[in-house]
């Protein structure tokens, strides 16, 4: 009898959490960490924050001693790579600065002023991926800067991904591998082909990224891509990657292509938050004003600003 | 400090070492879940009841740092800490590579179920094939861990036979 009484007890706790679990599913999937449950969520970033930052000083040279015991093989293969590469990027250095002299020479007799001035903050990574289906960033900056939800982020060799959550001290980076996540992007126009745009996303156990553009696109391997002028989430012009692969579809209704990003996430240490949000351009833009004698730029606010695209 | 304690104790220590410490110690790319071997160690000692609630408890606490559905992880614990307590009750002995084979075993069923009803609510991260590769690699990691995590439980809650049935008498 006692036997039996017990075995319903755990039957009617099992059912007491599992409809508690789906419950708490359903409200996040439906509304997001907006509510109450994102608060637990920020509280308990809050708390665990300085700690994971702390943790994250001692545990990342053991991390990279435990990568370099793991990987040797690839440390040495990268190597190798990676000195061939700078030794073909030094022989391209010296036309790209004369590439870059002419073209501030060019800007500066049409006075086109198409730099994209953006306030932005910079923050150190404290945290990667904690779960195996989580390709995350967590980041020591937050609210605190000014940073909200579905800012963009970028490094130095392009964009990062976006903001998913942001608390008081910390924010959360969806990451552009991440197959959730999305970016309007452009091909660079060949001769008489225009430049072309199309929606870029991240994909299952892959680094690259799949675009769907138009028939007739012209795409080569290794041509640059861009975020577009549609981007709602980006700022037009930020560099993306390479194209790594491009194929017809069947029935030529458009062209399947792979991006291969510039960013390494594994090697990033800091990033950059830009404080732009979608259908914000006043802050963004610069509004030139251009006299006789003078040209005049100016940028809402007067915190830090960057130059991030051309 | 009551057992209760010491046991949230563990856990908390768990889910910071998961989020802080184990993204550097991954191996062929995964991280081990530490909550789920914790549930099953508990569900192994204590029994169905208490392995569905300290599963609960530990995968809550690591959802609130996922960007996956809350829930999704807290569901999946529950359930193979409470499974693992059911089949213990029929297991007549406990040969030492027991905590390693429930590892595995443990670490594939969450696993699946994970994927599962991530497919169902739109986790877009767990389709294909990758989502089974990854959580093969899982579970082997889980088993390497095994041993300890259940030897830390066995320091934290002690040796008591009668704890088992106090879950359910409570």
């Amino acid at each position: 009898m006692a036997g039996a009484r017990r075995a319903s007890r755990r039957r009617y706790v099992l059912l007491v959490i599992l409809l508690t679990c789906l419950t708490l599913i359903t409200l996040d999937t439906r509304n997001g960490r907006s509510g109450p449950l994102g608060a637990m969520g920020r509280i308990a970033h809050r708390i665990v924050s300085p700690a994971q930052g702390a943790v994250d000083d001692v545990a990342r040279p053991v991390g990279d001693w435990w990568d370099g015991l793991i990987n040797s093989g690839n440390l040495k293969r990268d190597n190798r790579r990676l000195q061939e590469q700078i030794a073909a990027l030094r022989g391209k250095e010296t036309a790209a600065d004369q590439a870059i002299k002419e073209n501030i020479e060019l800007k500066k007799s049409l006075l086109l002023h198409n730099l994209l001035e953006v306030k932005n903050v910079t923050g150190l990574i404290v945290g990667r991926d904690p779960g195996n289906f989580d390709p995350t960033l967590t980041i020591d900056k937050g609210s605190e800067t000014g940073i909200s939800v579905d800012m963009p982020v970028i490094a130095p060799e392009g964009i990062v991904g976006k903001v998913i959550e942001v608390w008081n001290g910390g924010a959360k980076i969806q990451v552009l591998t991440d197959p959730n996540f999305s970016v309007g992007v452009q091909t660079p126009g060949h001769g008489a082909s225009p430049a072309t745009t199309g929606i870029a996303s991240g994909q299952v156990g892959s680094h690259d990224l799949a675009v769907l553009f138009d028939a007739g696109t012209s795409v080569l391997r290794g041509d640059q891509i861009v975020t577009s002028p549609q981007s709602t989430l980006f700022p037009s012009g930020l560099a993306v990657g390479t194209i790594a692969t491009a194929t017809n579809q069947p029935g030529n209704i458009g062209v399947n292509a792979t991006i291969t990003p510039y960013v390494h996430l594994g090697a990033l240490q800091h990033v950059t938050v830009l404080l732009w949000s979608q259908g914000t351009p006043g802050p963004v833009l610069p509004t030139t004003t251009t006299t006789s004698t003078t040209t005049t730029t100016t940028v809402p606010g007067s915190t830090t600003t960057t130059r991030v695209g051309g | 400090m009551t057992r209760a304690s010491r046991l949230g104790a563990l856990i908390f220590v768990i889910v910071i070492t998961q989020v802080a410490v184990f993204p550097h110690l991954r191996l062929f790319g995964v991280v081990p879940d530490l909550g789920m071997i914790v549930a099953l160690a508990v569900g192994y000692q204590e029994g169905p009841e208490a392995g569905a609630i300290v599963g609960f408890v530990a995968g809550f606490g690591f959802d609130l740092f996922l960007s996956t559905p809350l829930g999704l992880d807290a569901l999946t614990y529950a359930i193979v800490g409470y499974a693992i307590g059911v089949l213990e009750s029929g297991l007549f002995r406990s040969p030492r590579w027991l905590p390693s084979f429930l590892g595995v075993v443990g670490g594939l069923a969450g696993g699946l179920l994970f994927i599962g009803i991530g497919v169902l609510v739109g986790v877009g991260a767990v389709k294909g094939t990758q989502g089974v590769v990854t959580i093969s690699y899982a579970a082997l990691y889980d088993a390497l861990l095994a041993p300890l995590v259940f030897f830390l439980v066995r320091r934290v809650l002690g040796r008591d036979d009668r704890v088992r049935d106090a879950w359910s008498s409570r």
